[in-house]
């Protein structure tokens, strides 16, 4: 078989491809207990909203601590729903991360009261930091007609069902949150969803809503902005960045919601990953560029 | 009532449709204030079946489907079992060997080219691109049961 | 227009550093290569390539991702003029005008006039979406879901009147791919839809595997059999550059391919491939001697290359401003967008005015690169083509299946691009366009979320979609579309739509 220049040529290519393609071994967590290529953190939400504003300055505090980039991605749909089940059927290797909120707990329920299989369960992940926790926040825009939270509440038990409550999705925080209130203070309002808490801003701002239940970091700047009005907080006492706003139990309405934010690693993951992860989590939380709100 | 193309797909988009409108039956259609997933398919699926209709009655001036030339379609079916070959075994052996027998099998048996040509171009992609992605762009590629 | 442009010279400073100019270099070369192997668009191009941005900071990653966003409609449109095969379907025009002046031996003029007649576009385009992007964002917090929906649904509508090939049939393909968007999890109320088990369509079939087996698998299996060799012809160095005549007939062409191809562009659901056949239409009624046309007439490909590349930047302008993609491209980008944790939308453009800016410089930067780029890489380029398809093809194939697992590690992907690949190939037989369905998968979660949020706005009340004006207005555009289509439905006698579809068959 007689081989011209450029047979030669293909085959020192192929072999020095051969030689490469043989070099890269697969790095194991367990075998080298360092990150070696980027880790992804799934937000179940778009952006803008508390998980996603919590998730890239915390993705930018852990980049120097694991070496690796660490990249947000935003799956959203079903008040989180969609991103939570997909972090649940990927690969358990310690380079998917979850960054869920409170509804993390109970989404799984809502498909039983259904009677459809639960898209995810809670024993598919490990707890590895719990990261912000703050009151929700019921907020108007600055142009509609309700100065305090007692205009809101007459105005709605005059006309019920037509004052329209924007959320992150059915079930969702900002939904049950709202919902919670607005039970416990006998009004009835007609609930728009939309997939998270940036999307629920954006239509606040251009007045499809009337109202939303925000964690505080969402709406700060807005507020500042003066294009945003709180109403209420729905916590134990008020927040030292709107200390004008009431709570909900001052206004005689018994009613606390939290929304807090965690991260989550994949049951499966091997525990040197786990080690390594909750040490930089502890690391990038200590840094001051992380802190939410008040 | 002569075979034509467009009678053929319009059939099929009925028949389509009309499968939509079966498997969604588990979905609720919900209120009109609250339309439930179910909703938007069944929509979807009965202006299938009415494009599907049109096309049928509208059918016969468009070419008959004896037309169509198959002259290709050995050739493709064994690049389409390729595919499934990569689908199935990309995880279970791995994506360096499934390169290897696919494009081996692409260049030597479908296409018979020169034996050294094969063997150049086979190994040469197959694990040049595999250091380019996993290696080099630090974008994971399966590795098999034996770790390679 | 102090600020915007103190912002313009924000965004220039982070585009052109030696670290960016490199990534616009090489998106643009990648680019051009993948616009011109046949059967590997930009659609595939960019998707393929997204998982490899991952790594990078997001101004890189979006001039990467431009570069070969506009190096592919630049190659694509080397092919058409060499080897009379479009290197993706936008280029189907030039291969008219611009094969006949190779034949005569302009091939030279003929790809320079398109390089330098689709940096101009691309440039004047950006200045454009400099000053349209921003009050197009202000309208567009007027946009509540009913608006949404009544948008896209004008928006697909369009499309199928303006694509060719008969519209009951763009229409079922809209339809078939707005159902296969809807595998997955509903977004609303989170039930699991026709997914069988399979889990990892929690979110969706994705755009990715879609596209690549609808264009990059079927092209392969439709072509590959064949044993017809392909003429290849290399183009003189010495006749590179156009005549003066040559110039002087363009430059009109030019301006008003520019203009039509943003407008076009501009206008959700709009193919890029319209414009270059409005262009042509134009270019051929304006001029004098329109016996030239589809014989070597520059105009004809001065004009149609410089509104596909405006289209393609004016395609840009919603996706930036709305953050609502129009397309199966500019959703790509903005999946890549999104990935680096840029949000387009109404708030966008105020809120991070720095990455707005720089993308918007990096725009330009990409077409200057390009134009930089091409015009001494042709003959290189072209040897490329000498490949044969035996070893071309798997080769591409290979490619698609790498770069469809790369994105989500996921096996299931590549098998959705084979099932994808074979019905795009029967689609193809039937005398179907594949191009509504990838539209129809991407558009299907908006356009069904946007429609229940309005319905639950207004308590059921299916007037809220005539009442608001902007939602009306986009619906009577719809119906407009429908009754002219319907009237050639009606009458026997063949629009301009079929002529073209013939035209395009000829081929």
């Amino acid at each position: 078989m007689k081989m011209n220049r450029k047979g030669h040529v293909v085959w020192g290519l192929a072999i020095l491809a051969l030689c490469l393609g043989m070099g890269g071994e697969e790095k194991s967590w367990a075998d080298e207990p360092c990150p070696t290529r980027s880790i992804q953190i799934i937000v179940p939400f778009p952006p803008g909203g508390v998980a996603d504003l919590v998730a890239r300055p915390f993705a930018a505090a852990l980049e120097p601590i694991l070496k690796q980039p660490v990249v947000v991605v935003n799956k959203a749909g079903a008040g989180g729903t969609i991103g939570i089940q997909s972090a649940a059927v990927s690969k358990p290797d310690g380079y998917t991360l979850l960054l869920a909120l409170s509804s993390v707990t109970y989404l799984h329920e809502v498909d039983r009261l259904f009677d459809r299989p639960p898209a995810y369960t809670t024993d598919r992940f490990i707890p590895l930091a719990m990261l912000t926790g703050d009151p929700l926040v019921i907020a108007v825009h600055q142009e509609s007609p309700w100065k305090t939270v007692d205009d809101f509440m007459a105005d709605a038990r005059k006309r019920p069902n037509k004052i329209k409550l924007g959320s992150a999705g059915i079930y969702s925080v900002m939904h049950l949150g709202a919902e919670l209130f607005f039970r416990k203070a006998g009004l009835q309002l007609s609930h728009v969803p939309y997939t998270g808490g940036g999307p629920s801003l954006n239509a606040l701002l251009g007045k499809h809503i009337d109202c939303a239940a925000f964690g505080p970091n969402v709406i700060i700047g807005q507020m500042k902005a003066g294009t945003v009005r709180p109403l209420v907080v729905l916590g134990s006492k008020r927040l030292d960045s709107m200390p004008e706003v009431p709570t909900a139990k001052e206004k005689g309405v018994d009613a606390e919601f939290y929304i807090w934010s965690g991260l989550f690693a994949l049951k499966g993951t091997p525990e040197g990953a786990i080690k390594v992860l909750r040490s930089a989590v502890q690391e990038a939380v200590g840094k001051p560029s992380g802190s939410p709100n008040s | 009532m002569d075979m034509t193309k467009d009678r053929w797909s319009g059939t099929i988009l009925v028949l389509l449709g009309i499968f939509v409108v079966w498997e969604r039956r588990v979905l609720p259609l919900g209120t009109h204030s609250q339309p439930g997933p179910g909703y938007f398919p069944l929509l979807l699926a009965l202006l299938l079946i009415i494009f599907g209709g049109i096309l049928i009655f509208q059918g016969r001036s468009s070419r008959s489907i004896r037309s169509i030339s198959w002259k290709e379609s050995p050739h493709a079916v064994a690049i389409l079992g390729c595919c499934v070959f990569a689908t199935l075994f990309l995880e279970r052996i791995g994506y360096r060997i499934t390169m290897i027998a696919l494009l081996g099998f692409l260049f030597g048996i479908l296409e018979r080219m020169r034996l050294w040509l094969v063997l150049s171009l086979t190994l040469g992609l197959a694990l040049g691109t595999f250091w380019v992605f996993d290696t080099l762009l630090k974008v994971p590629l399966p590795r098999g049961k034996w770790g390679f | 227009m102090e600020e915007t442009i103190s912002n313009l010279i924000l965004g220039f400073s982070t585009a052109f550093t030696p670290t960016n100019l490199f990534y616009a270099l090489a998106g643009c070369l990648i680019g051009t290569m993948v616009g011109v192997l046949p059967g590997v668009g930009p659609l595939a191009g960019i998707s393929i390539l997204l998982p490899t941005t991952f790594g990078l900071n997001a101004t890189s990653a979006i001039i990467l991702l431009a570069g070969i966003y506009y190096g592919a409609m630049y190659g694509g449109s080397t092919t058409s003029i060499l080897m009379r095969i479009p290197g993706e379907a936008a280029s189907v025009i030039t291969c008219m005008d611009g094969y006949a002046m190779a034949q005569k031996g302009r091939a030279g003029p003929a790809l320079a006039i398109a390089a330098i007649g689709s940096y101009i576009a691309g440039t004047l385009s950006v200045l454009g979406l400099m000053f349209l992007a921003p009050p197009l964002a202000r309208f567009a917090l007027g946009f509540g879901p009913p608006e949404y929906f009544s948008l896209l649904l004008c928006g697909l509508i369009v499309l199928s009147y303006m694509t060719g090939g008969s519209i009951v049939k763009n229409l079922a393909m809209i339809v078939l791919g707005l159902l296969f968007g809807m595998i997955g999890i509903d977004q609303m109320t989170g039930y699991f839809r026709f997914a069988y088990g399979l889990v990892e369509l929690g979110d969706g079939i994705g755009i990715v595997p879609v596209a690549v087996g609808l264009f990059g698998i079927s092209e392969i299996l439709a072509t590959a059999g064949q044993s017809e060799k392909r003429e290849v012809l290399k183009p003189k160095l010495r006749d590179l550059l156009p005549s003066k005549e040559e110039f002087r007939a363009s430059l009109f062409p030019i301006g008003r391919g520019t203009l039509l191809g943003f407008l076009i562009g501009i206008i959700p659901g709009s193919a890029h491939i319209i414009s270059t056949f409005v262009s042509y239409a134009i270019e051929r009624k304006l001029s004098k001697h329109p016996e030239r046309f589809g014989h070597g007439a520059i105009e004809g490909v001065a004009g149609p290359e410089s509104a596909n590349n405006a289209a393609s930047e004016g395609a840009l302008v919603p996706m930036l401003a709305l953050g609502v993609p129009t397309g199966p491209i500019p959703a790509v980008l903005l999946a890549a967008l999104m990935v680096h944790g840029i949000n387009p939308g109404p708030l966008f453009i105020k809120e991070q005015p720095a990455i707005f800016w720089g993308l918007i410089a990096s725009m330009y930067l990409g077409n200057l690169v390009l134009l930089l780029l091409n015009l001494p890489l042709v003959g290189l380029f072209v040897n490329f083509l000498r490949v044969p398809y035996r070893i071309l093809y798997p080769t591409i194939l290979m490619f698609c299946i790498v770069g469809v697992y790369a994105v989500n590690s996921s096996v299931v992907d590549v098998g959705i691009m084979t099932i994808m690949g074979v019905i795009g190939y029967l689609l193809r037989k039937m005398d179907f366009e594949t191009a509504p369905i990838v539209l129809g998968v991407v558009l299907a979660p908006i356009l069904e979320f946007s429609f229940r949020q309005a319905l639950a706005m207004s308590s059921g009340d299916y007037r809220v979609f005539i009442e608001r004006p902007i939602s009306l207005a986009f619906l009577m555009l719809a119906l407009t579309m429908i009754l002219l289509a319907l009237r050639s439905l009606i009458g026997k006698k063949k629009d301009w739509r079929d002529r073209l579809t013939e035209a395009e068959r000829k081929i």
